[in-house]
């Protein structure tokens, strides 16, 4: 992508933090000062593990929650300023695909309705209500068949096609997808991510691609940001990333994803970090990373390290690299 | 080498109000001493039936044993009494499974629960015991054992319950350990430390065993030998070097297919297998993959294949594997490197 | 192949995949509701209590077209008969008006009331649970708090001050039982709309824009059905029940009227000598209780989604 340095960014994240009230004067800081920009008609992917904040990201993007603090632009725009108006175009160009194709389609409601949901609520009834959900329908490799049918009667991939369907009806420009495929099997996997490429270079879409799986996040994103604990710790090219990760994160990270190929079971250094990931709650002053981290400094437990950029579009924020 | 368990042609069927699911349609496998093997394939296709029919979990009713044995060194576990069963249960075979928050008792500390199997079949006193479990928290490398010898589950985090899971079953000397999906709820780097715990304990115990998981890379890392499943039925099997250098069955060939591979072109598709496996109320009459076979033949359609010996470690469940169908399976497997 | 089956050529002919039926839906189209019923038609005892139902039901509406007397003339010279003379099917009461008449007028009455005692149950209990349990936070707080005021003051007291501010009667003795009986109801909606309120479905229909009131009658409500009914058949017997105990302690029904509680109360004060005019709507009432304790018992059973497979 060099044509992105030219381009504006089409959502700009500057300093989002999303803290929590847990229960009596503890605050759970999900999301604890975040900053990236995502630009027109590419793919982001934003990785980490349980609890490091990713789906905080998205659903504070998106306005399910409201930051805490920090701004989130979105063309142009402070997506937690918007009313009415302005907040309705917000909910038609900025789309979410859910993790639990299960959960996330209403289990009394037709697929026509859960599809046509967007069409109703923005009155955009230029074309037949019908026609659009078919044409919708075909788009995501279902039929006309379909429509009438309820979700539970649908294999876990169909249905996560059918809640693309309903993002598309409102003619998204950018879409969220949260751990779309983490719920579905493997030979699913590709049906999914293959159609979200594919709407990607029909409609010029972008995507933040959020996940835990490492090798569908580098192949599906053109960059790739890495959380630990609410921080972004390394941001970069997904080529850039996976060849020469700099955080020691990020390095763990990648050597933990098994390969299916014994082969290499051998030549394959790895690195096995210790212990858990510490509490949201209480995380370890300085560097979050610092308790695992095998290259642990005196520093690290002091100081926060900078966000930097330490090579042309590679930021990581770590000590090592000062 | 020699085989500590075998299964032998299970069936395996629930009854519900809509009809009988057939859950296990003849499932084959032999465990070898000291060995893993993975049972590979997606949700529903009776890789944990499988697994709880070994340890004659399943409840019955609703659940039925059809047909078929699991020979334990000799004896079948089948036609073994809920008693007889008790003394194989945990001594003998011992079970983890997927989400260790569920399998803790909630109310109990983590080291009462560690002492119950050792007190039941290794006879000890509970002064013994007490020094036993601490040992087995400290061998699946939980930091100050003592201390957390009184805590509950709730005070561990996911990946320290699955150490203590697996202390637990590995409390009483099992010969098999079947793992039940163990790392899925894991994040990767505690993944990756709970197989390392697991390869290591078993090069130490001797422990043979069963792997249940859906994560071809998981195989690859920590398996002798994998059953790949579909529907119901053991498809492909064979040593990890066999399946994952020359898969023959094209179910396999999809598994693979479907996933990225580590130098994939981000402009190249991936393959997926198009549709879902069959509905198992009604499996279908000939192959169950037919349908999502991009290679069908009209027999896959009619007659059900069997699981035939390709060499004495890789046996292949495919209409593509008869004599017949050589010079078509040629084609294919030309096709398939071309691309 | 080790089989020594001939197989032709032709079988070995590739036919490719088969997409379009790969596609298909495996499953037979099977609506939630027509799901619960293939369920509940599996429970005996429930199907027991449905046929109960119809029978007490039927009889509630038709039985005093069965014989020739009515409920309310006396005629006190075949008074306390217990025998079936004259088509008397119960005998009569001390004032000889005939039972069969009078139980199911009773029934009637009672049935009528707790009907509407509880679809004021569900009306007040639905929004009320509805709107705590998914607006949550401060008012979720301010309701909750409210509703154990309410909940704390013995309902008999209430009902006795609303009985002597309004003529009691059917709506009277409804909105009394509906008084404090909302409670439990709203309860159940409220803890089933916190639980659905961050289901993903939800979130995802606030994301495409959607109003609360969409949210709340198109997205919760509906799925809150299931439990809302099952609260109801169970609701039923005691509001039946309450009605009887208000009649029997005279707060309910005045005579000459007729409910099953107040024949009840009538009876019990010639139990000794007439056991047959307690005998009667007693046994109605146990009836109608148990077969709608069955019911509710195997509806809960077909919808309560923890028993899926």
């Amino acid at each position: 992508m060099s044509a992105t340095e030219k381009k504006e960014p089409i959502l700009s994240v500057k300093d989002v933090k999303k803290h929590f009230h847990v229960g009596g004067k503890k605050i759970l800081k999900a999301v604890d000062g975040i900053s990236f920009d995502i630009y027109p008609g590419e793919t982001l992917g934003l990785v980490g593990e349980s609890g490091c904040g990713k789906s905080t990201v998205g659903r504070t993007l998106i306005r399910l929650y409201n930051a805490t603090s920090g701004e989130v632009n979105f063309k142009g725009k402070n997506v937690h300023e918007l009313k009415g108006k302005e907040l309705k175009q917000l909910n038609r160009s900025m789309q979410m695909i859910f993790q639990d194709p299960y959960a996330s389609l209403n289990p009394r409601m037709k697929v026509m309705d859960i599809i046509a949901e967007g069409i109703d609520i923005h009155g955009l009834n230029g074309k037949k209500r019908e026609d659009r959900v078919i044409e919708l329908l075909e788009t995501v490799g279902l039929n006309k068949s379909h429509a009438t049918r309820f979700p539970h009667e649908f294999s876990g991939g169909q249905r996560q096609r059918i809640g693309i369907a309903r993002a598309l009806a409102v003619e998204p420009d950018f879409i969220i997808a949260d751990e779309p495929i983490s719920a579905l099997d493997v030979s699913v996997q590709a049906q999914v991510v293959n159609l979200m490429k594919k709407l990607q270079r029909e409609r010029g879409l972008t995507y933040l691609f959020i996940a835990h799986d490492l090798s569908m996040v580098k192949y599906i994103s053109d960059r790739v940001g890495v959380m630990y604990l609410g921080n972004l710790v390394e941001l970069a090219d997904s080529d850039e990333m996976y060849d020469n990760p700099l955080h020691p994160y990020t390095q763990a990270l990648l050597s933990a994803v098994p390969i299916a190929d014994p082969s290499l079971k051998d030549e394959r250094e790895r690195i096995i970090l210790k212990g858990d990931v510490p509490s949201p709650i209480d995380p370890p002053s300085g560097c979050k990373f610092r308790t695992r981290c095998p290259q642990a400094m005196d520093i690290c437990a002091s100081t926060i390290p900078e966000w930097k950029e330490i090579k042309e579009k590679h930021f990581v924020a770590c000590h090592l690299y000062n | 080498m020699s085989k500590i368990l075998e299964v032998r042609d299970l069936h395996v069927s629930f009854h519900t109000y809509s009809g009988e699911v057939k859950a296990v349609r003849g499932v084959s496998f032999d465990v070898e001493k000291g060995q893993t093997l993975a049972i590979v394939g997606e949700s529903g296709c009776g890789k944990s039936v499988t697994s709880q029919a070994i340890m004659k979990l399943i409840l019955t009713p609703p659940g039925e044993y059809k047909h078929g044995e699991v020979l334990y060194n000799g004896k079948d576990l089948v036609k073994m009494s809920e008693k007889e069963m008790e003394q194989v249960r945990g001594k003998e075979i011992a079970m983890i499974f997927q989400d260790p928050m569920t399998s803790l008792n909630p109310t109990m500390t983590v080291g009462k629960q560690i002492m119950e199997g050792i007190i039941k079949h290794q006879k000890l006193s509970k002064a013994e015991a007490k020094e036993k479990a601490i040992e087995m928290l400290k061998l699946v490398g939980i930091p100050s054992p003592e201390s957390r010898f009184t805590q509950y589950p709730h005070q561990f985090s996911g990946g320290m319950r699955q150490r203590a899971m697996i202390a637990i079953a590995l409390s009483c000397n099992p010969n098999v350990l079947i793992a039940d999906e163990p790392t899925t709820a894991l994040d990767v780097t505690i993944q990756a430390q709970i197989m390392d715990l697991m390869k290591d304990l078993q090069e130490r115990l001797g422990t043979s065993i069963i792997l249940i998981t859906h994560d071809l890379g998981v195989v690859a890392e920590t398996a002798d030998r994998v059953a790949v499943m579909y529907a119901g039925k053991v498809v492909e099997s064979g040593t990890i070097n066999e399946i994952f250098a020359e898969p023959r069955h094209p179910y396999t060939w999809g598994l693979m297919n479907s996933m990225p591979k580590l130098n994939q072109d981000r402009s190249e598709e991936l393959s997926p297998i198009p549709g879902a496996p069959p509905d198992l109320l009604a499996p279908p009459k000939g192959c169950a993959f037919a349908a999502r076979c991009k290679y069908a033949m009209k027999i896959c359609q009619e007659v059900d294949p069997e699981l035939i010996e390709h060499s004495k470690d890789h046996r292949v469940a495919c209409w593509l594997e008869h004599p017949m169908a050589e010079a078509y399976r040629r084609e294919v497997v030309e096709g398939r490197q071309s691309v | 192949m080790s089989t020594e089956k001939t197989y032709t050529p032709e079988l070995f002919e590739p036919i490719g995949q088969l997409e379009k039926r790969a596609e298909q839906l495996n499953r037979k189209q099977v609506g939630v509701w027509k799901d619960a019923w293939l369920r509940f038609r599996q429970n005996k005892g429930a199907l027991i209590g449905v046929a109960l139902l119809l029978v007490i039901g039927l009889l509630a509406i038709f039985g005093p077209l069965m014989n020739d007397h009515n409920w309310e003339t006396q005629n006190l010279a075949i008074k306390n008969q217990s025998a079936n003379i004259d088509g008397h099917y119960m005998g009569t009461d001390h004032f000889g008006r005939d039972l069969w008449q009078r139980v199911w007028y009773g029934a009637k009455i009672s049935l009528e009331i707790a009907f509407l005692a509880v679809f004021l149950d569900v009306v007040i209990g639905v929004t009320i649970g509805g709107i705590s349990g998914y607006f949550g936070g401060r008012i979720d707080m301010f309701i909750q708090r409210f509703i154990e005021v309410i909940y704390s003051i013995p309902n008999l007291i209430i009902i006795i001050m609303l009985l002597m501010w309004m003529e009691p009667g059917i709506l009277a003795i409804a909105i009394a039982i509906a008084l404090t009986g909302w409670v439990p109801m709203s309860r159940i909606v409220r803890a089933q709309i916190l639980k659905l309120r961050s289901q993903e479905y939800v979130l995802a229909a606030r994301t495409l824009g959607a109003s609360h009131k969409r949210i709340l009658l198109k997205h919760l409500i509906p799925n809150v059905m299931g439990p809302i009914i099952i609260a109801v058949t169970f609701s039923i017997p005691s509001a039946i029940f309450f009605e009887a105990f208000l009649s029997f302690i005279g707060l309910g029904i005045r005579p000459p009227e007729a409910s099953l509680g107040l024949l009840i109360s009538e009876g019990n004060q010639i139990l000794q000598l007439f056991p047959h005019v307690l005998l009667w709507p007693a046994l109605v009432l146990s009836v109608l209780m148990l077969a709608f304790n069955l019911v509710g018992d195997g509806l809960r059973d077909a919808l309560d989604p923890r028993m899926k497979k």
